[in-house]
């Protein structure tokens, strides 16, 4: 190898030569002084890369082949509740935490899925078919565009959550089959008011803004949910 | 087929490689955007597509770098127009957390301040190189460019940095 040859290969990955590099290096003190120096200079682009991060302490770095930074559990809970608006932290919390009121639940989900209230446009049709098969209901025309559909873990099942363009804005249907209440329980917390119906082997729950009027709606949706049996 | 991200134990999971992972995504977005608000915003809108797409990774290993192509992705369609090529190197310097800057060695702001000029096609492949510890083939897949334009890359890269900094450039091979 010659030196040009040494210094292109120093000079484009000084932490990686092959052996033929490293021989020439043994026998060239000027090679040697220039990867020295590369090296040199790559410690420092490190350093300089390694900018601080938002929440974090300044100055960590991570050089190749180093162990990550140790975790600071309290920054996953800002992420999270920054990237999804708290899905990850609701998803935790319901791991551990007592069972919180099924009205609380129904909110905290679709706060959990901030995506779902965002699209406007009718969904995939066999999508939405698929959802209803999995949740073992049939819709009936009437109930409006579904714009949202998505099989969804909820208290321990999977429930079709559906998201249906009405008069009123967006407005979020889970369909419960396994969640009975024995009157309407009505609710409005966290920007979002909501109905929970006894309905079927279970309840739906029907959830808008704030202070909609939901009355019609969720009279539509009752209508339109058909219940396939157990 | 394997799904490590599926359910709750897979929602924990990838909650914790976020984590992990974020200093390094956040730190790529700042070089690619040499903005901090935009590499949060960037890491952030990163962050909600990959979680909405958890349950399609297959390995665990596979996230780092399918994280940061995401946030490639992101960059490119948020914010590549309004790339900041026309501000001086200096204020983008001064705008990068000026209290820190009193408080760290002027070599590395000197360092730092050329990494901020150099054009886009050689700071990239360098900051996968040295902040993140991609090899060359690595690097040559997530560019989607072949190892040999990589290399070129790298060398001109350093090349440029020793010229800015003064650092024996009349060495150099190139």
């Amino acid at each position: 190898m010659e030196c040009l040859e040494f210094r292109r290969a120093a000079g484009s990955d000084p932490a990686h030569l092959s052996a033929d590099a490293r021989a020439h290096r043994e026998g060239c003190p000027r090679c040697a002084e220039y990867l020295r120096q590369t090296l040199a200079l790559d410690e420092k682009i490190l350093a300089a890369l390694s900018v601080p991060v938002p929440g974090r302490e300044p100055g960590i770095g991570r050089t190749a082949g180093t162990a990550l930074p140790v975790i600071d559990r309290r920054r996953w809970f800002a992420l999270a509740a920054s990237i999804v608006a708290g899905v990850a932290v609701g998803s935790l919390l319901w791991v551990s935490a007592p069972r919180e009121s099924l009205a609380h639940e129904v909110v905290e989900h679709v706060t959990h899925e901030p995506d779902a209230m965002v699209t406007v446009n009718p969904a995939d049709p066999s999508h939405v078919e698929d959802v209803l098969e999995h949740g073992r209901i049939r819709l009936r025309p009437g109930i409006g565009t579904v714009s949202y559909a998505r099989t969804c873990p909820f208290r321990g099942e999977k429930v079709p959550h559906l998201v249906v363009q009405t008069g009123v804005g967006p407005v979020t249907v889970m369909v419960l089959r396994n969640e009975k209440v024995s009157a309407p329980v009505h609710f409005d917390e966290q920007g979002y008011s909501g109905t929970i119906l006894p309905a079927g082997p279970g309840s739906i729950a029907v959830i808008g803004t704030a202070h909609a009027n939901l009355d019609q709606v969720a009279e539509r949706v009752l209508d339109a949910v058909e219940w396939s049996r157990d | 087929m394997n799904a490590p991200f599926a359910g709750k134990n897979g929602e924990y999971a990838f909650a914790q490689l976020c984590d992990e992972l974020r200093p390094d995504l956040f730190r790529f977005a700042f070089w690619l955007a040499r903005d901090r608000q935009v590499a949060e915003d960037v890491v952030q809108e990163a962050l909600f597509r990959a979680w909405r797409s958890r349950e399609s990774l297959t390995e665990t290993g596979a996230v780092k770098p399918w994280l940061l192509t995401i946030v490639r992705r992101e960059h490119a369609r948020l914010y590549e127009r309004k790339r900041l090529e026309t501000v001086q190197v200096d204020e983008l310097v001064g705008s990068e957390s000026p209290e820190l800057a009193a408080a760290e060695q002027q070599e590395v702001l000197d360092v730092r301040r050329a990494i901020f000029a150099l054009e886009d096609d050689y700071r990239e492949p360098l900051v996968l190189q040295v902040l993140m510890g991609y090899s060359t083939e690595e690097i040559a897949q997530q560019l989607g460019l072949t190892q040999g334009a990589v290399l070129t890359r790298l060398f001109r890269a350093r090349h440029k940095l020793r010229r800015q900094l003064g650092l024996g450039a009349s060495e150099e091979a190139e």
